[in-house]
């Protein structure tokens, strides 16, 4: 795996977080187009993306 | 070293949970996303930082153990043969093989000999002082650093080169070509280094083109392969029609 490989699924879990709570809080505005479900399903995602990483190195 | 991942991976865990409850806290309502979110990708980020750590640290790991085998190749080949008649190291052949008479006065090649005899000594403590190196980097792999990695790479391609440039065909140069080409056993002695060494050099180019690929930045260098071959110089010298000028 290459450094930065190693760098973009590290930090994955924290932008999808980042990126998912913004969306949820720019959707509770309740203004134009309604981001609230990206945002939980970004913020799904990373947990996801926590609990996958460490299974996975150690099924490798 | 077990501990050292056992604990990163705890801390992971220790991570991990505080955000799953914040997350929950969050829908049931009983505390805001605007405080929760700023804590949650915090907890994240050090997630992820631990997680890029251990990632690292087990990628040196791999690489050092690696490199560990590569070099105690290099000192089977060189140096850890005993000092017998099953002793196939390159040095050999300055004890099995006259100086070159034509190249320079016999007194000259016999200070050039020990020299070149010393300088292997040089080389053979050079390379156990970076065997133990190795070793010692092997048993503190929890607080191995990058640039301890980047130097030792760079030390071993300026140790190979230098080997194989001073003591290999540096003793190669001084040996009279003919004896050399003539001897049995010199041949024997040459081929199975040169072989080796080939192979070694494959490998070790190979290494360090995955260190490049692993974002450490070692020298541009390679280790270079081996120049002199006396055998197959003897053969491509077609042989001169001696000229008689009476």
């Amino acid at each position: 795996m290459g450094s930065r490989t190693r760098v973009l699924t590290s930090a994955s879990p924290a932008v999808a977080l980042l990126l998912g709570f913004i969306l949820v809080i720019l959707g509770s505005f309740g203004e134009g187009i309604d981001f609230t479900q990206s945002g939980w399903s970004f913020v799904t995602i990373g947990l996801i993306v926590e609990v996958a990483l460490p299974i996975a190195r150690r099924l490798r | 070293m077990r501990e050292y991942f056992g604990s990163l991976s705890k801390g992971q865990v220790w991570l991990f949970t505080p955000q799953l409850a914040l997350l929950g806290l969050t829908f049931l309502r009983y505390l805001s996303i605007l405080y929760t979110a700023p804590i949650i990708v915090s907890l994240a980020a050090i997630w992820g930082w631990l997680d890029y750590t251990k990632k690292t640290h087990r990628a040196a790991l791999e690489l050092l153990s690696q490199f560990e085998v590569l070099l105690d190749d290099f000192g089977r080949l060189n140096f850890e043969q005993g000092g017998g008649a099953e002793d196939k190291r390159i040095v050999k052949l300055l004890d099995i093989v006259p100086p070159e008479s034509n190249a320079m006065r016999p007194e000259i090649a016999s200070a050039e000999i020990p020299g070149i005899k010393d300088l292997f000594l040089v080389f053979q403590f050079w390379y156990f002082s970076m065997r133990d190196k190795v070793r010692i980097m092997m048993r503190k792999a929890g607080v191995l650093l990058d640039y301890d990695l980047i130097e030792l790479a760079n030390d071993f391609v300026e140790f190979y080169n230098g080997y194989v440039e001073k003591i290999a065909e540096g003793s190669l140069r001084l040996l009279s070509k003919q004896e050399l080409v003539r001897s049995a056993r010199a041949r024997g002695i040459f081929k199975n280094f040169a072989t080796n060494l080939s192979e070694l050099r494959g490998r070790s180019n190979i290494f360090l083109k995955k260190l490049r690929s692993y974002g450490y930045s070692i020298s541009g260098m390679d280790v270079r392969p081996l120049g002199t071959d006396p055998w197959a110089d003897s053969s491509n010298e077609s042989p001169q029609p001696e000229t008689s000028y009476r």
